[in-house]
């Protein structure tokens, strides 16, 4: 199955053979190919340089083709503040300054920096639309209502709530309409990013966003489009409201926990993505965090209508080895990317004589079973498999965060972790097996054993 | 009216969200300062979330945070005006 159908089958709640992996490069592309972001948003040529390096760096399995929740705003008035290393700010709300709601026009392909992107879009969805999915990122209702009113519009939703709605209405009509010209463009899926939503209660959410978030939903479908509806911050209380908008996928980051969203998701057969750390893992933390934080994320996700993605759009500075860990990982490549990245220059291990030692030998493949929760099962079933064995058998956990273990993966031939290898030969792969199965095996080993002395 | 120090944080790297928040929040400080003399604005840019215990007050490790006088009142999330406002006629006193 190629990357893209992979993505849509995820997106749509199939089960898949291999977890997706769609990073959410935004202004981090700019930082590939060696440009400010203020150059980066401007320009269709490094919008599709900055993307198509991304793809050939990362080998992921669908992107966006821009991460700028600022187009719309600034394509109805509102200035923005363009910056090296972040994606423009919102300056200045035309709302608060006077302007009145009609005298806003819905923005069209000419408008902004449309032509820019929307040029770069096609570009980018006939080079790479037969082999990854491509998103389209359209500025949700909300926070595209609170760029054009400014803060505002929290007392105006107690105060004057007809005056929210009208201007919710004009947002939800240029969501409908950036989808068409993305859609139009080439992409396969339209997310619906409303970050600021974090900012409001259940109660508002259904009151304010849902009946205008639901019909660019409506719309996308009948395009015959995927949807994703994309938030950050924490909106753990929002999640079931979002799914009752109906979008095909909703998309999270570290403020929720992965197994909530699941839970609420699978109530409504909704996939789901997200939540590798931005800061702390991603842009922060080593490749071995990173494969950790993905692992993680892919045992609460599973095999049906999980894609595996950051939380939001990678900062500007994340260590591309960061990425490319995650893409070896989820390629089931993580010994070679770290013998590519040279750190086991000058490390041996010898690897037992399996055959003709005393005793079976169980070796077991980790991340490290103290931080990693697939490791700590695998490993507990281990322990436990063997307590009746007694000295026949004898098992070892290899923790790949130690060069030496990573070494030892390789000489094994192992390619996914959490491993288990039973006298140098590879059992069980990213599956945890139940005691009693694992003890058939265990015993199966010591009577070949056995046999041959 | 007493003098009311403003410190706001974040990282210099931040995700879109995050990024639409501290703008909308430092927005916001801005007005304030034109309307009240004795606030004080402070802000603080992180190069690594390492730096976070630098920041005297700061407990939660979530960005944009907010604090008054040193005591941090918000962590990731927006504040409105009229908050921001309360706080500073309650601290000013």
């Amino acid at each position: 199955m190629n990357s893209k159908q992979l993505v849509l089958d995820a997106l749509h709640n199939k089960e898949v053979e291999r977890t997706p992996w769609v990073p959410f490069v935004g202004c981090h592309a700019a930082s590939l190919i060696g440009v400010t972001a203020e150059e980066y948003f401007k320009s269709s040529d490094k919008i599709v340089e900055g993307v198509t390096k991304a793809y050939e760096m990362y080998r992921p399995d669908g992107l966006p083709v821009l991460f700028d929740l600022q187009v719309e705003a600034e394509a109805m008035g509102c200035q923005l503040k363009y910056a090296d290393t972040n994606p423009p700010s919102v300056a200045t709300h035309p709302l608060e300054e006077g302007k009145k709601l009609e005298d806003l026009k819905i923005p069209g392909e000419n408008d902004g920096r449309f032509p820019i992107v929307l040029d770069a879009t096609r570009r980018i969805c006939k080079a790479l639309g037969d082999k990854i999915a491509l998103y389209g990122l359209v500025t949700g209702p909300f926070t595209l209502a609170l760029h054009l009113m400014g803060t505002d519009i929290f007392y105006e939703m107690i105060d004057e709530p007809e005056n929210v709605h009208k201007l919710m209405n004009f947002c939800k009509d240029v969501c409908i309409n950036t989808s068409k010209m993305y859609i139009d463009a080439g992409v396969d899926i339209i997310a619906v990013v409303d970050p600021m939503t974090s900012q409001i209660s259940p109660d508002n959410f259904a009151e304010f966003v849902s009946p205008y978030a639901t019909p660019v939903f409506d719309y996308v479908r009948s395009r015959g489009k995927g949807c994703s509806f994309f938030v950050c911050g924490n909106a753990k209380n929002n999640i079931e409201e979002m799914c009752k908008c109906g979008p095909d996928n909703i998309s999270i980051d570290e403020n929720i926990p992965l197994e909530y969203v699941k839970e609420v998701c699978s109530k409504y057969g909704i996939s789901f993505g997200g939540n590798i750390k931005l800061t702390v893992t991603m842009l922060f933390g080593t490749p071995a965090d990173n494969i950790a934080d993905a692992e993680n994320c892919m045992s609460i996700g599973g095999k049906k209508g999980y894609i595996l993605s950051p939380g939001c759009d990678m900062p500007f500075a994340t260590p591309p080895e960061n990425v490319k860990a995650i893409a070896s990982y989820v390629h089931g490549e993580v010994a070679e990317f770290m013998q590519s990245t040279n750190v086991l220059e000058g490390i041996d291990v010898e690897l037992p004589d399996y055959e003709n030692e005393k005793q079976v030998i169980i070796d077991v493949i980790t991340l490290d079973s103290e931080s990693c929760a697939p490791c700590q099962y695998m490993m507990e079933a281990v322990k436990e498999a063997c307590a009746d064995f007694g000295d026949k058998v004898v098992y070892r956990e290899h923790k790949v965060k130690f060069k030496e273990s990573v070494v030892c993966m390789l000489k094994l031939g192992v390619k996914n972790i959490p491993t288990i290898c039973i006298d140098g030969e590879i059992k069980y792969v990213s599956i945890i097996p139940d005691v009693e199965v694992l003890k058939k095996s265990i015993q199966e080993a010591v009577d070949k054993k056995a046999a041959r002395q | 009216m007493k003098k009311v120090k403003i410190t706001l944080v974040s990282l210099k790297d931040p995700c879109t969200a995050c990024n639409i928040i501290f703008g909308l929040i430092k927005e916001t400080l801005e007005k304030i300062q034109k309307e009240y003399s004795n606030v004080e604005i402070d802000f603080v840019e992180l190069e690594h979330i390492k730096n976070a215990s630098e920041v005297e007050g700061l407990e939660v490790e979530k960005f944009p945070a907010v604090l008054v006088n040193g005591e941090q009142i918000t962590a990731g999330s927006l504040l409105t005006k009229q908050q921001l406002v309360s706080i500073i006629e309650m601290e000013g006193v």
